[in-house]
C-alpha cells in the first residue's frame, strides 16, 4: 500500500524553507547554485523585489518606501515539478504536483541540504518552515452554490443576511506547543482550473522561529514532526465528503 | 466577507514598520495594492519567480513558455495520468525545438494552454491528439481517423475554434466548423459523434446529425 | 526558361513549405499530413507564398528537388519540416467551393525566381484552410526525403 492515503492528493505545492541569520554573499549564492546544478538540469537567475516602508508615528504623511532587490537562482527539473531556489537569506525547496509522497520529498531535501552544507558549511538558521498548499476541486452539480461546511471545517461564519458569499479568505495563527512552532492556516475560495468545478484552498504553513535546530539530526527530526502535525491538521480541516474527492486507496 | 487587517510591528526605533495584510485589495489605492503585493510576496516561503535579469531571446521565450506550461500542468497533475503528462511534455518540447522554428511564430500562449487543459480534463479522450501551434502560439490538437479529421484550436480566455471533416464512405467530406467557449465544446461536438476520434473503438459509421 | 506569365495555368503545380509545428501528426508524433494553419496568411501577408514547380527543369523528381533546394537557400528550413504539393486547378476548385475566387500568380523575387503567390485567400475560413490541407495540397514530401 502506498504511504499516501489518496489516489489524487490535492497538494499543489509542498515547500521546505530554511532562513539564515546572515545573508550569503553573492559569490556564495553562485557557488551553491553551481553545486546544485548537478542535480537539476534547468537553471535561471531570479530577482525578488520588495519594499521597506517607514511610517513615522503621528507623521504618516512622511512615510517613505525603499525598494529592496535580491538576486538568487532557481533550479528545476525538466518537468518543473522539483524546484530549489537559492536566495541570499533563504534556501527554498519545493515540490509541485504530482506530489510523490513525504518519503521521496524528504529524501530529496536531505540530499540537497547535504550538498548545500558541503558547499558552504554551517550557517545559523533562524527559521525552519514547511508549507503545504492544497486545492480541493469540487464539482458544481445542479446548483452554483456550495456549502463550505460540507467540505471544510475551516470557513467564515456569517450571519444569514450576508450569505452566500462570492469569495472568502480566512487566516488563523495557532501555536503548536509540542513542537514549538506556529501554524498559519489559510483557507479561501479560488477558481478551479477544471470546468464545472469550484475550488477551496487549504494552505498550511508550520514554522519554528524560536531556537530552531541547527544540526541535521534536529532539523530532520523537526521536519518529520511537522509532517505528522500537518497531516493531522489537514485531516481535521476536511470532511469525509472531501476525502471521497481524493479517491482514497481502499484498505 | 474578506477583511483588511493592518498589523503594526513596533521596532526599537522611533518609527513603526507596517505590514499590510489584505485578503481583498480592491478597496485600496493602486499604489497601496502594489506595495501590499510586494510585501505579500516577501512573506511567502514558496519559490516565486518574479522576473528575468536579461532581455528575452527566442530561446528564453521558448523556455518560459514551456516552463509555464509545465507549471500549469502541475496544477492539475492530480487529475492526469502520469504517462499522459510525460508524453504531453514530450510533444510540447518537440513543438518548441528552436531549430524547427518558423520566424514570426510565437511560442505557446499560456492562456491557450489553460484552455487546452480544461478541454482535455473534460473530454478525457482515450486517444491522444497530435499537437501543433498557430502563428500566435495557440495550441492546436488534431485527431485523425482514417481520412476523417477533427482539429481544435485552443484560444486564450477559454475560447475554442474547431473544424471537422467526415467522409462516411463518400469521396466528398461533410465539413463543419464552430467557435464557442470551452465549456460548450462538448455540446458543440456532440452532433458529430466525437467518440469517432476520441475513443479507441475506431471508425464509427454513424454519420453526423 | 518560361515566358513571363501572370496567372499560373490550372495544370501546373505549386509547393508550400510547412514547418514541423504545422504538420498534422498523431499522438505519437507520426506525421499524417498538414494542419490548416499551414495555409493561413500572416497579418502582414497579402498572398500565400509558394514555389511554382514547373519553373524548374527536368523530370518531376528533379523539379521537386530543385524547389526544395530553393527553399533551403532562401528561408530557414527545419530538418523535420515537409513540403506540400498542390495542383493549381485543384487549389482553385477547393477555394471556389467556399466562395473564394483565388488567383495563383507568378511573383518572382530576387533570390527565388520560382516564387508565386496565392492571392485573395480568405484569412479566417477554417473550413477552407482544412480543405486546402487535406484535399488541395494532397502530396507531401518530407525534407529528409530530399538530399
Amino acid at each position: 500500500m502506498t504511504e499516501q492515503p489518496y489516489r489524487e492528493p490535492p497538494i499543489t505545492e509542498a515547500v521546505i524553507e530554511l532562513r539564515f541569520a546572515a545573508p550569503l554573499e553573492t559569490g556564495e549564492v553562485e557557488k551553491v547554485s553551481a553545486a546544485l546544478k548537478s542535480l537539476y538540469p534547468l537553471h535561471q537567475p531570479v530577482k525578488g523585489v520588495g519594499v521597506h516602508l517607514d511610517v513615522p508615528p503621528g507623521r504618516e504623511g512622511a512615510t517613505t518606501a525603499q525598494p529592496i532587490e535580491t538576486h538568487g537562482h532557481k533550479l528545476s527539473t525538466e518537468d518543473q515539478t522539483r524546484i530549489a531556489v537559492v536566495w541570499p537569506a533563504q534556501f527554498i525547496f519545493s515540490q509541485l504536483a504530482p506530489y510523490p509522497g513525504w518519503d521521496v520529498f524528504f529524501e530529496r531535501f536531505c540530499r540537497d541540504w547535504a550538498l548545500w552544507k558541503r558547499t558552504l558549511s554551517y550557517r545559523k538558521i533562524t527559521r525552519i518552515g514547511v508549507r503545504y498548499i492544497n486545492r480541493i476541486d469540487i464539482p458544481i452539480e445542479t446548483t452554483p452554490i456550495i456549502q463550505q461546511e460540507d467540505y471544510l471545517n475551516i470557513y467564515p461564519h456569517l450571519p444569514p443576511p450576508l450569505d452566500p458569499v462570492i469569495s472568502y479568505s480566512v487566516v488563523a495563527q495557532v501555536m503548536i506547543p509540542e513542537i514549538g512552532s506556529i501554524l498559519t492556516l489559510n483557507s479561501s475560495s479560488a477558481p478551479s482550473p477544471l470546468l464545472g468545478h469550484a475550488a477551496l484552498i487549504v494552505d498550511q504553513d508550520i514554522a519554528k522561529e524560536r531556537d530552531p535546530p541547527q544540526n541535521d539530526e534536529g532539523i530532520y527530526a523537526l521536519l518529520n514532526q511537522i509532517r505528522v502535525k500537518k497531516n493531522e491538521i489537514f485531516e481535521a480541516c476536511i470532511t469525509s465528503r472531501t476525502r471521497e474527492l481524493f479517491k482514497p486507496w481502499q484498505a | 466577507m474578506a477583511s483588511l487587517v493592518i498589523t503594526p510591528r513596533q521596532t526599537s526605533g522611533t518609527t513603526s514598520n507596517w505590514m499590510i495584510d489584505a485578503s481583498l485589495l480592491s478597496a485600496l489605492s493602486t499604489e497601496t495594492n502594489i506595495i501590499a503585493n510586494w510585501l505579500d510576496e516577501l512573506r511567502r516561503p514558496s519559490p516565486t519567480l518574479v522576473g528575468r535579469t536579461e532581455a528575452p531571446t527566442l530561446e528564453s521565450r521558448v523556455f518560459d513558455a514551456l516552463a509555464g506550461a509545465k507549471v500549469l500542468t502541475s496544477q492539475v497533475a492530480m487529475h492526469l495520468e502520469q504517462e499522459f503528462r510525460n508524453r504531453l511534455f514530450r510533444q510540447l518540447d518537440s513543438l518548441h525545438e528552436t531549430d524547427q522554428w518558423e520566424e514570426g511564430d510565437e511560442p505557446l500562449d499560456q492562456s491557450s494552454f489553460q484552455t487546452f487543459l480544461k478541454a482535455i480534463l473534460t473530454i478525457k479522450p482515450e486517444r491522444r491528439p497530435g499537437l501543433g501551434l498557430s502563428q500566435t502560439g495557440n495550441l492546436i490538437a488534431a485527431w485523425t481517423t482514417e481520412r476523417d479529421r477533427l482539429t481544435i484550436e485552443f484560444l486564450p480566455n477559454d475560447g475554442v475554434s474547431w473544424v471537422l471533416a467526415r467522409y462516411d464512405d463518400t469521396d466528398e467530406p461533410a465539413r463543419y466548423a464552430g467557435q464557442t467557449s470551452v465549456s460548450q465544446l462538448v455540446e458543440g461536438l456532440a452532433p458529430h459523434r466525437p467518440e469517432h476520434w476520441f475513443s479507441h473503438a475506431g471508425k464509427n459509421h454513424e454519420p453526423s446529425r | 526558361m518560361q515566358a513571363k506569365i501572370t496567372n499560373l495555368p490550372d495544370d501546373y503545380h505549386v509547393m508550400r513549405y510547412v514547418p514541423w509545428g504545422k504538420l498534422r501528426r498523431d499522438g505519437g508524433d507520426n506525421v499524417l499530413g498538414f494542419l490548416g494553419e499551414a495555409f493561413k496568411l500572416r497579418p502582414d501577408e497579402n498572398s500565400l507564398s509558394v514555389n511554382w514547380l514547373e519553373y524548374f527543369e527536368g523530370d518531376r523528381d528533379a523539379k521537386i528537388q530543385a524547389s526544395v533546394r530553393t527553399f533551403r537557400r532562401t528561408i530557414k528550413v527545419g530538418t523535420k519540416s515537409a513540403f506540400g504539393i498542390g495542383n493549381v486547378g485543384k487549389i482553385k476548385d477547393v477555394c471556389r467551393t467556399r466562395g473564394a475566387s483565388v488567383r495563383i500568380v507568378y511573383e518572382p523575387i530576387d533570390d527565388n525566381q520560382s516564387h508565386s503567390g496565392i492571392r485573395r485567400l480568405p484569412r479566417d475560413d477554417t473550413i477552407l484552410l482544412d480543405a486546402l490541407a487535406a484535399d488541395a495540397f494532397a502530396e507531401r514530401i518530407g525534407n529528409r526525403d530530399i538530399d
